[in-house]
């Protein structure tokens, strides 16, 4: 334990970073609970305080919802899913798989044979002791052609899935992986009992009970007694209150109705920045807008096209006037900067009509037309960024037609569908599981259906690669082959803004993968 | 005779339920997208959304989909939700109540101000009290009801924190706590509705005014608000109760905004998140209650308007 506590000082005194600590100590062997409880003595100045209610107010909730995983898609759901449930890995707010359900986990040489060792003696909120049946269950509920799930796209590389003991499960991939263990902390995949369906009284073995479940109104939970984990779950009651109105929101925080709300509005943060009692946390996690562009066939099936629409966009001046600068420009592939495997070196693309004159007559063309399909369904700022970037590229020589489609319906009838609509992606927490789920050919969300034979293989052989500076190599070479041919435009990456009453909540911190500490508030914040 | 009329009323009222039914049902049919994409989003592959379709038996015919929908609903049974799988006639139940009671607490505050505004109004005809109603009335109405409902929250609210933002219903409350929660929301509503009434009572008690009884009673000396309350507001009923009738059906269907400015679970926002996500027997269901609401307060107005008028009470 002596080095851990060497690292722990280093860390205190800002010598390394929580990222390099944390692989640090792994690599001593420290567990999840330690690593946690040294972080959070560490990096929070103030103590976690037990008892109390916390409040959440939060946008993404809909009369529909669930508590079944399975179809959880958006913020509010999510936020309740780690509520009640574990899975067998937890992502931290530093992007690392750290141990949750599974207490270890080891992959064969060729990363397709993967044995994860359960926690003992972790209970159910009904009284049943977790064992690798619950976990094989709750694996293959995603599986087959039969499920109704969400993450049938994260499940896809999955062979088999078998129980060796009570305590230990073996999972059999089609083909290397050596993402799995992010794979598995997807939110859909949580633990639930063995042949559990009642959704209405959902049983996890989460930091809280279920109390009361009203889909897209409000949500109430008290801790459970019996969790495991420690170091988390502080307060005694968790309340979640769908918001779905920005103004709405704002007004609940500021006035002190709830203590924590997501989704602050880009224009007007500013504005309640001001707000002393206010903590506002922006989360540069994965999110990106995109403007996919029809590779196989249509009007841009032209590499030079593609690339000429790339250049004619001003992707700063999008990002302070739309995101208020809540963003970062993208670069065309959809790896974020704060990726261990981001490609630094590839030259950010930036507002060049002359470079997209130069690739238009490469295409023969003096000038070109083509229709954009934009909708609020896609991101908010949809509409205003398709208005901008027609005014710029104008200067190129370019004519965008806007074509404004309703929200209902756009996911079916618009994206995937027109040569040049638009998107967005919430991020994933390693590159495969991104290039993999929307770049890689006859991928089911391939949005621009493109289709490279080098991509495809660089990318399986970066997925069974466990070397990190050979993998680095092959991400590399992928993200620039997606930035030079693909049929994406990403335009930028934008912030996800979360607001923290100061005065009643503590714990809070920076989330470096989707927004409030990674849908976990109600475990990792505390009640003041 | 008037029980022949009452029956002759509720038949064209289900009539045009049915009516209803049949509409939304077809219009649902024809947008785009299914329950299958729209639960799934963005993530929907075809295999996920075949397996959600087969389940949900949504490949078979729309007819006769339609009338297993309505052999149920003619039983109190309004199906299960295809979103969530659960029963929606419960689900509707508590959103019922709730918008109920938030539009019952908004008409027993602004129906009786409006008329007597109106009234008042029309007593002191062209004077500054009649100019200063109109004028406040007018303003209300004349602005979209979201903006009335950020400027309460702002002054009321964050400002001065007298009312809570949100209107965070609980049944379990008592009924005075259950008044002051819905305080913001309320006052929206009433100062969204007061100026139709409060205009309709003015304009037909002023009409009523200009004919020759009021004259008569004028010079027999009777006093300016005896003549307005016991002559002319009789005779001036049949078109206010009708504008009551209507903006008390606006109380219930059509505050979606308000609901979703103040978090308050009602109907509105229920029905417009099973309209995204083409939950046909959540729409449907909602529909027949939006539909019902009308037909039922407008007969209630015909009613009440023939009641109010002893020429139509009895026919020659």
């Amino acid at each position: 334990m002596r080095e851990i506590d060497y690292q722990k000082r280093l860390l205190q005194l800002g010598e390394i970073s929580r990222r390099q600590f944390i692989s640090r100590t792994a690599a001593l062997g420290a567990s999840a609970a330690f690593v946690g409880t040294a972080l959070s003595g560490v990096a929070r100045a103030n103590e976690p305080v037990k008892g109390g209610t916390l409040t959440f107010g939060m946008g993404g909730g809909s009369t529909t919802d669930s508590m079944n995983p399975s179809t959880a898609t958006d913020s509010v759901a999510i936020s309740q899913v780690h509520t009640t449930y574990n899975h067998l890995v937890e992502l931290t707010t530093q992007r690392e798989a750290i141990p949750e359900l599974a207490e270890s986990w080891e992959a064969s040489p060729d990363a397709r044979t993967w044995t994860f060792e359960l926690r003992r003696g972790v209970e159910f909120h009904n009284g049943k002791t977790m064992d690798a049946d619950d976990v094989v269950f709750s694996i293959n509920r995603h599986r087959g052609p039969d499920a109704q799930t969400a993450a049938s796209g994260v499940v896809a590389g999955i062979a088999d899935v078998r129980s060796d003991g009570p305590n230990t499960v073996v999972i059999e991939l089609e083909s290397g992986n050596a993402d799995l263990p992010f794979l598995m902390a997807d939110y859909h995949l949580a633990i639930v009992p063995d042949g559990f369906e009642d959704w209405d009284n959902a049983v996890g073995t989460g930091p809280y009970r279920l109390d009361h479940y009203e889909a897209g109104v409000e949500s109430r939970h008290s801790r459970n007694e019996n969790y495991w984990k420690e170091g988390r779950a502080h307060a005694d009651f968790v309340e979640y209150t769908v918001i779905n109105d920005a103004t709405a929101r704002s007004a609940a925080l500021t006035s002190g109705q709830v203590k924590v709300i997501n989704r602050l509005p880009k224009r007007t943060v500013d504005l309640i920045r001001r707000n002393q009692a206010l903590e506002i946390l922006n989360s540069p996690a994965g999110q990106h807008y995109t403007l996919p562009m029809r590779t196989k066939d249509g009007p841009l099936a032209d590499p030079n096209l593609r690339l000429a629409l790339k250049y004619a966009i001003d992707r700063e001046a999008l990002v302070n006037t739309l995101l208020g600068g809540y963003g970062r420009a993208g670069n065309d592939h959809p790896i974020p900067e704060i990726d261990q495997f981001f490609n630094s070196e590839l030259e950010q693309r930036t507002f060049d009509p002359d470079r997209a004159r130069h690739y238009l007559r490469e295409a023969g063309m003096d000038s070109f037309t083509i229709q954009l399909h934009t909708s609020e369904a896609a991101f908010p700022e949809a509409v205003d960024t398709a208005q901008l970037y027609q005014e710029a590229a104008r200067a190129a020589g370019i004519t965008l037609e806007l074509v404004r489609a309703p929200s209902d319906g756009y996911w079916s009838d618009i994206w995937m569908q027109v040569p040049f609509c638009m998107s967005y992606w919430g991020g994933r927490a390693t590159p495969d599981m991104m290039f993999s789920i929307a770049y890689t050919c006859g991928a089911s969300w391939n949005e621009t259906y493109y289709c490279s034979e080098e991509f495809d293989r660089v990318l399986a052989e970066a997925r069974a690669e466990l070397d990190f500076e050979r993998r680095k190599e092959l991400y590399w070479r992928a993200q620039e082959l997606v930035h030079m041919e693909g049929g994406n435009l990403i335009p930028m990456y934008a912030d996800y803004v979360d607001g923290y009453r100061r005065d009643a909540v503590g714990g809070y911190e920076q989330d470096f993968v989707f927004e409030m500490l990674g849908h976990r508030p109600a475990e990792r914040l505390w009640a003041l | 005779m008037l029980f022949s009329l009452v029956a002759k009323r509720l038949a064209l009222g289900l009539l045009t339920l049915w009516l209803v039914s049949l509409l939304i049902f077809a219009i649902t049919e024809i947008l785009p997208g299914d329950v299958a994409t729209a639960i799934l989003g963005q993530s929907a592959t075809p295999e996920t959304v075949a397996a959600i379709r087969r389940q949900l038996g949504l490949d078979e015919p729309a007819w006769w989909r339609y009338l297993q929908w309505l052999g149920g609903a003619l039983q109190g049974d309004f199906g299960v939700s295809l979103a969530n799988q659960r029963e929606v006639a419960p689900q509707i139940a508590g959103r019922l109540q709730n918008t109920l009671f938030l539009a019952s607490v908004a008409a027993v505050v602004a129906v009786p101000l409006a008329v007597g505004l109106g009234l008042l109004a029309a007593i002191r005809q062209n004077s500054l009290l009649d100019r200063g109603i109109s004028i406040s009335t007018l303003a209300a109405i004349s602005v979209p009801e979201f903006f009335i409902a950020y400027v309460l929250i702002f002054f009321l609210a964050v400002q001065a924190g007298w009312f809570p933002s949100m209107a965070r219903f609980d049944p379990r409350m008592g009924f005075f706590e259950q008044l002051y929660v819905i305080a913001l929301p309320a006052a929206t509503l009433v100062l969204v509705v007061l100026a139709h009434m409060m205009r309709m009572t003015r304009a037909t008690v002023l009409n009523v005014m200009a004919q020759p009884f009021v004259e008569m009673a004028e010079l027999k000396g009777v006093p300016k608000w005896r003549i307005v309350v016991f002559h002319a507001l009789p005779n001036a009923l049949a078109p206010i109760i009708n504008v009551v009738a209507l903006n008390l059906a606006y109380l219930v269907v059509g505050v979606i905004v308000v609901e979703v400015v103040f978090v308050y679970p009602g109907l509105g926002q229920f029905m417009v998140d099973a309209v995204a996500r083409r939950d046909i027997p959540t729409v449907q269901a909602c529909g027949l209650i939006f539909g019902a609401v009308y037909v039922g307060l407008n007969m209630l107005a015909d009613l009440g308007a023939i009641l109010a008028n002893p020429r139509l009470r009895h026919p020659r």
